[in-house]
């Protein structure tokens, strides 16, 4: 076990003088990733930060509790963040439809109207007969 | 809670050895720099409110897992590969490693020592990354956990999703297969 472990040791410090001498654009390569990844880090929510500076007080339960506790509704908040915009988007496109067809309905009854108040009597329209004289009329 | 500069702090220390890792694991230095900054990107955006301590575990345990991934999607990529053209390239792996290249890249360097020891002790850590590079996976990754990163044997276990007498074989297979690969290249350390 020892020889296993002084061998590891030796290993490990090879590796690391191998881990010093990486070339400069592979350094570079990982600080890049390091910022980018730095930029992106998550940050304690709100309900978290303001449980840990000791404004929300819960009498009652241990410290674990209280963590879950918070936990749970800040993943409920985020939760219904997510949802919002689904859920405007999804209200947008049934009031769209919604419009969209009380208008047809409005144009219809339009034309209905139209038709029923003209002198020419509806069952014109089906004639074959007059549609070709009123297109030969155009021309 | 850990404030940008710990998680920064952490990353800088960890990155050199986390990229070697992963180059030993995929063999092609693209990929590993890609895993590495994978990694970092999923530590940063899903644990970086956890306090410090936990970021070594963490970490490792997801590199792990994104080198995983990695091989799951080349295996995908290479089979939709094999299957559309009967000439499918060799791939990346390990054809460009060369322990003479890793010589040249730092042929101008200057130090004290001697330029003949500087070569050997550079051949020396050729050899020994190779052979760390052919051991299985599992072996490779316990060794480099439990050693490298001086996990203990029940952290290495967590970060490997397996039973702790696992890792302890896994270790000692491991160092027995590199020190007789070793030794047959007349290195002793």
């Amino acid at each position: 076990m020892n020889n296993e472990l002084h061998f590891a040791y030796q290993i490990k410090r090879h590796l690391n003088e191998s881990a010093r001498a990486l070339p400069v654009n592979k350094v570079e390569r990982l600080r890049a990733a390091r910022e980018y990844a730095l930029a992106r880090q998550k940050k304690p929510s709100g309900a978290a930060q303001l449980a840990g500076a000791g404004v929300i007080h819960v009498s009652g339960g241990s410290a674990a509790s209280m963590g879950g506790g918070t936990f749970s509704r800040s993943n409920g908040f985020e939760w219904l963040a997510q949802l919002l915009p689904v859920a405007v988007l999804a209200a947008g496109l049934i009031g769209i439809s919604y419009w969209h067809q009380s208008n047809r309905a409005e144009e219809n009854a339009d034309i209905d109207t139209q038709m029923l108040i003209d002198e020419l009597p509806p069952s014109a329209y089906a004639d074959k007969g007059f549609v070709a004289w009123i297109k030969r009329g155009q021309e | 809670m850990a404030s940008p500069k710990e998680l920064s702090d952490f990353l800088a220390e960890v990155e050199r050895r986390a990229y070697k890792q992963a180059v030993y694991a995929v063999r092609n230095d693209e990929s590993a720099l890609d895993i590495v900054q994978d990694a970092m990107m999923k530590l940063a955006e899903k644990y970086g409110d956890r306090p410090p301590e936990e970021f070594p575990m963490l970490f490792q345990r997801i590199l792990q897992n994104t080198i995983r991934d990695w091989f799951r999607r080349t295996k995908v990529r290479s089979f939709w590969t094999m299957l559309f053209s009967s000439m499918a390239p060799a791939g990346e792996e390990g054809d460009d490693f060369d322990p003479l290249e890793t010589l040249e890249a730092q042929e101008g360097s200057k130090s004290a020592q001697s330029a003949a020891d500087e070569v050997s002790q550079k051949q020396v850590m050729a050899s020994i990354e190779k052979e760390i590079e052919k051991l299985p996976a599992r072996q490779r990754e316990a060794f480099m956990l439990r050693y490298w990163e001086d996990l203990d044997v029940a952290e290495t276990a967590q970060a490997m999703g397996c039973s702790e007498g696992s890792v302890k074989t896994h270790c000692s297979r491991a160092t027995h297969t590199l020190a007789a690969a070793l030794k047959l290249q007349g290195i002793s350390l």
